[in-house]
Formats: C-alpha cells, structure tokens, sequence
C-alpha cells in the first residue's frame, strides 16, 4: 500500500464518518457473534480427544469390553487400573491377556528422569551457550566477526537430516549410546537458531548501557550476567520454553541412539518408552494403558502449556517460528 | 639509545599481542562452546555423512569401511542396479514408494495446514468474548507429545471389537466398516514400474497431522493479522468493500511474509512426517512381499521412515550393510529441503520475517567489497 492511496483513502473517509460509525455499530456484533459461535463448536471438537484420553485412561478393562459406548463416563465408575498396570504391573484378575510388557515404575522412573534432564538440563545448557555466543556477536569486537556470523546464518538452510548420521557415528564412537543423557544434549549445543533469535533480540539492547557499564569498571562476564541476561529474560524464556516442549517431545534423535537396545531401558526417554508401550497394547481392550501412559507424557508439558500459554503463544507470535 | 629504541618496540610489539590476547581471547572465551558445539555436532557431521554415503560403513566396526563409490546413489537412481552377489534390489521401489507417499501427503495436506488455520485466525482476530481462551485451546494440540497423540488417535480409530471411540459412536458407518489399522486397500494407482497402493491407515495419519500438526501457523497468522493497520479496513468500508473483498485485498496482501513463512515451514515439516506414522502403525501395513528384504516397504513409509528404519537400530543387519544407504537417501533429503529453505528465504527477503539470510547477504556483500 503506498503512501499517496493510503493519504486519498483516508481523505475519502472523513466526510463520511457517521453514517459509518452507524454501519458498524450494527455489523460489527454479528460477526463477533458468528465466530464466537464457530470457534466455540470447533474448540469442543478439537478439545474432545484430550477429554477423551483422561477419561478412557481411566477406564477399568471390563468395562472397556462390554460397555464401549460409555466413554465420558464408564459403567462401573472410575478406575486406576490402567495406572495400575503400567506403573505396578498390577494386572486385574479379569484381565484376558496377560501382556507381559515388564514395564513398571522402575523403568518409568528413569523415562522421566530421562525426559526431564533434557527438556530441563538440556535446555538450561543450550540457552546459556547461545546466549553467551550471542553476547560475543553482539557487543564485543572482533575480526571477521561479520563474516561468521554470516556463515553461521548461511547453514541454516541445511536441514538437520544431513548431520544426524554423522552425529550417530559420533555418538556410538565415544560409546554414548550407553551412557544417558549426555547424547541427547550434546548435539544441540551448536544450534544456530536459537542463538540467531537471541542475538536479534540483544540487539535491540542500547549499546550505551553496556559502554557506561564498562566506564564503571564492570568486566564482561559482569555485564553478561548483571545486565544482558537480566534485560533479555524474555528471549531466554521463549526460547527456554521452546526448548523444553521440543526437548521433552523429542522422538526420533532418543530412538536412534537408545531405541532398539531393549535390554538397557534405562537409558530411554519418556517418548522412546511410549512408543514401545503403544506398540505392545495397540490394537486391543487393553489401549486405556497405552493411554495411561500418554497421560503420564502430556501431563508436565500441559502444566506447563497452561501456565505459560500466553508467553508461549506471544513468543512463537514473535519469533516467527515453528516448534 | 638502541637499547631504548628496542624496548619501545618491545613494549609496542607486546602491547598489542597483549592488547589483542585480551580482546579475541575473550570474544573466544564467549564463544568457545557454542562454536566447539557446532564444529563437532554440525560441519564434523555434515562431511562426514557425505564421506559416509560412498562407503560401506558399519556402526558397529568403523575400522573396515571401504570406498563404494556412488554405489548407493545408484541403488536409489537406478532401478536395475543390483549389489553384486544379489538378483534383485528392492530399495528403488522401497525408496520411490516412500518418496510418492510423502509428496502426496505435502500436496494434500499443506493447503490445509495453512487454509484452517488462517480461517480460524481471521474468527480470532474479529475479538469475540474470550478469544484469548480460544487460541490457547485451539493451539493446545500442537504441544501434545506423539506417543500419546498416537494412543489417542489409536483409540479413535480402532475397530468395534476392540472398542475404537468412532467405531462405537457411529455404528454402521464408515468408521465402523473400515479396518483403518489392517490391510486394506483404497485404492492404488501405478508412476512408473512402481505400484503405490494407498492404504486406508492413511485416514488416521492425516486427521493426527489434521489435529495437531498447524499450531504454529495459527499462532504466526494472528500475529499477523492483528498488526495489519486498523485504518486499512476503515478505509476500504468506506470503499465499498464487503468481507470477503477485505479479506482478499487487505488481509492477505499484509500477511504475505507470514503466508510464505508457513507454507514453506509447513512443506518442509511434512516432508519430514515420521513420527505419525511411526506412532500409529510401524509404518505398516507391510504387504509387498517383494520387498521384504527392503526398509520401510510399508504402505504408510516416507522418506525419514526410510532412513529411520536402516539407522535406528531395530533391523541389526539392515543397520550393519546399508548404513551408507541411509546416509546417502539422508543427503538428498537434505538437498531437497536445502533448497526449499533457499526458496523460502528467498522469497522473504524483504519481509519483517525471515530475511535472514538475504539481509546476511547484503550485510556480506558490503563487507567483502
């Protein structure tokens, strides 16, 4: 829209200012009215499967084979005993199958220790790191800084498919792939997005602060941590957040290194282990396990989710990316 | 006065080794990790799947890798190219299969994942009681961990007898009659020497992506619309224009960098589809026989799948020969990705998102001049 059609628009606009407040004073509720109504039928339906999971994970086996349809609420009330059979390998005496999955709080426990050190410790790490590159790219001078910044911007157009069999060699040479953790940490560290956000977002930090700063004697780890960390907790927030929902969602990065070694289960992340759950109680009366364990997956991301939504959803509007 | 002449310099020449120690020393220091991290988990990795590609590299003995040559690139090119001691090579078809059934699923499902989201964004930016709410629950799906959006779509879909939601629902209809989760076939349709079978397991993968797969363009697109300026719409009421017209002429025209932004992120995540399909049925039904010895020969594979089933380990052999394989299907992975990432930066160079790499350039160019 350039500016000279902007400027005749608007002079168009003036003479006829109160028949239009009137036009719009009429219009305008109907269609607040319209998509209140659609939003509100599409959010029932879009929010049915999360009810769905809650109470069919909740539902006991006998129940699940005679009375299907009671889905909200099941014939014989609540019960834990999908819990029951994933954490305790408590399996009901009515049970017909007997999957032996030797799956209980032992492994679980793991899993979620595992889930946790990466989407926490991991991402702590990687937004420390970033932030401390970004520091270097932004406020302190040094040759050919433009240039590496430049390439570093350049290889972002290289997907991550390329690098995670080399990765995986690296990996299963150092012997990681028996070890927790740290192979699932590690190979982030050098992500240029999240570095690329923050320094955008340090740019917009005025420079001068940093310079009278410096007049006042501080170091640069001083500022870093005294200054820039604190004004740019917005970012590191985001992109914490980020970081947490992709580190604790991840699945395809855990199976590759942990996935097929059935015997060291220990080592596995929360999603690798659901994984293998869906696989043994897919296709039978049995899935309210399966779903007991996705409500033991979804439960820390939608507190989180619930918590911070508004951040979460403003940071992604802002940022401009994609989980 | 020589000797005085000398210590001037000295002292010069030690002040600026000092002086610069000091200065790139600590822009090092700042630096170090993150770049550390990227030379060993980005540039090492990235040669070395390439160098991989031609050999015939084993994860379990790295000591006895061998050139091959473009041997696996010919595997995957070349439908008649066999592996020397074999009659047969069904990784041409396995690959193809895969890459019909991933391109297929972009074409079908991104004008979804951009329509649907723009449509509910523009209901969201008309500002109807609680619209805050609204976009949270609307965004909630896309943060749902694929294990247990797998369980629950797993649960939607199952057949009758094994108490599938739908199925009980809506006895009798098509979800009722429809063994989503077995062999059974749509429909199937021949590209060249290869029969594509589409499988009926296709309906749940695409309501999972349908149901949590758009999030983010929601979010971007109502971030986009809510900074259109407010006078454009005043002003072009006053032009006559009705809703539909608004819509066309001045919402899509203001969001253009967020719609190339999210269609070319939503391609290139599709283009990554794994997890879906993993989660709901292995990547199965495996029915081609024919290709048994062949990875991810599944009616639902895509190209990750391909690549997954060779390098996650739970096929030993399939790990041990064909690593190579994998690494070489990743790298044209990469080059197709690569260079929808090129266009997409390309195309929103002078947009407020995603310039970065054309406003590197121009910085780029300034500074090599």
């Amino acid at each position: 829209m350039d500016q000279s059609s902007t400027v005749k628009l608007h002079e168009l606009r003036l003479p006829s200012r109160n028949a239009k407040k009137q036009r719009t004073m009429i219009s305008f509720p109907v269609g607040k009215l319209v998509s209140f109504i659609i939003l509100t039928v599409f959010c029932i339906i879009w929010i049915s499967p999360f009810i769905f999971l809650f109470t069919v994970s909740l539902r006991n086996q006998t129940d699940a084979m005679l009375y299907p349809k009671e889905i909200l609420y099941p014939h014989s009330g609540y019960s834990f005993e999908s819990y029951e059979i994933i954490l305790l390998g408590k399996y009901p005496e009515t049970s017909e199958q007997h999957i032996t999955t030797g799956v209980t709080w032992r492994d679980l426990v793991p899993w979620i220790l595992n889930s946790c050190g990466v989407a926490i410790g991991g991402t702590i790490i990687h937004v420390l790191v970033a932030a401390f590159a970004a520091y270097a790219f932004t406020f302190l001078d040094f040759k050919y800084r433009n240039v590496l910044f430049t390439f570093l911007i350049f290889t972002m157009v290289i997907p991550g498919a390329a690098t995670t069999l080399g990765n995986q060699t690296t990996i299963f040479g150092l012997k990681w792939n028996k070890v927790p953790l740290v192979g699932l940490i590690l190979p982030g560290i050098g992500g240029v997005y999240g570095m690329y956000l923050i320094k955008t977002f340090f740019s917009g930090i005025p420079k001068d602060l940093i310079e009278s700063a410096k007049m006042d004697g501080y170091s640069d780890f001083k500022i870093f941590f005294k200054i820039v960390l604190p004004l740019g907790k917005t970012v590191l927030l985001v992109q914490g957040l980020f970081g947490f929902m992709g580190g604790w969602n991840d699945l395809i990065w855990p199976q590759m290194l942990y996935g097929a070694d059935v015997k060291r289960k220990d080592l596995w992340t929360l999603q690798v282990g659901m994984a293998y759950l869906l696989g043994k109680f897919r296709s039978s009366n049995t899935i309210g396990v399966s779903l007991a364990g996705g409500v033991i997956c979804i439960v820390p991301v939608l507190i989180v989710y619930l918590f911070a939504a508004n951040k979460i959803v403003e940071g992604m509007a802002s940022a401009g990316v994609k989980r | 006065m020589s000797t005085e002449l000398t210590l001037q310099e000295f002292y010069r020449r030690r002040e600026r080794t000092v002086g610069g120690l000091k200065k790139y020393g600590l822009a090092l220091l700042f630096l170090a990790p993150f770049l550390i991290g990227f030379i060993v988990f980005f540039i090492y990795p990235l040669f070395y799947g390439i160098y991989i590609s031609f050999t015939n590299f084993n994860l379990s003995k790295p000591g006895e890798t061998k050139m091959v040559g473009f041997q696996w690139y010919a595997i995957l090119f070349n439908r008649n190219y066999v592996i020397k001691g074999t009659k047969f090579s069904p990784f041409f078809d396995s690959y193809w299969k895969a890459f019909i059934h991933t391109i297929i699923f972009v074409v079908i499902m991104v004008p979804i994942a951009i329509i649907v989201p723009l449509a509910l964004a523009i209901l969201i930016n008309l500002k109807p009681p609680g619209y805050k709410i609204f976009r949270c629950l609307v965004y909630m799906p896309a943060i749902v961990p694929l294990a247990c959006s797998g369980a629950i779509f797993v649960m939607l879909f199952n057949p009758a007898a094994a108490s599938g939601i739908l199925a009980t629902l809506f006895p009798g209809s098509f979800f009722d009659n429809i063994k989503f989760f077995q062999d059974s076939v749509w429909f199937s349709f021949k590209v060249g020497p290869i029969n594509v079978p589409i499988v009926y397991a296709w309906i749940p993968i695409f309501f999972m992506c349908f149901w949590g797969g758009w999030g983010g363009n929601f979010i971007i697109f109502s971030a986009g619309l809510e900074n259109v300026p407010k006078s454009l719409y005043e002003a072009s009421s006053v032009d006559g224009c009705n809703r539909w017209n608004k819509i066309l002429h001045v919402t899509l025209p203001n969001i253009k960098g967020q719609l190339v932004l999210c269609t070319f992120t939503t391609i290139i995540g599709y283009m990554g589809l794994y997890g879906q399909n993993y989660t709901l049925i292995g990547g199965g039904p495996y029915m081609d026989k024919l290709l048994i010895s062949a990875p991810a020969y599944g009616e639902t594979s895509t190209l990750i799948y391909f690549i997954q089933a060779i390098v996650d380990g739970s096929n030993t052999t399939m790990q041990a020969k064909f690593y190579g394989l994998a690494s070489a299907a990743s790298i044209i992975y990469a080059i197709l990705v690569g260079i929808l990432t090129g266009i997409q930066q390309f195309l929103s160079r002078d947009k407020k998102s995603g310039t970065i790499i054309s406003e590197r350039y121009s910085k780029w160019i300034r500074v090599v001049q």
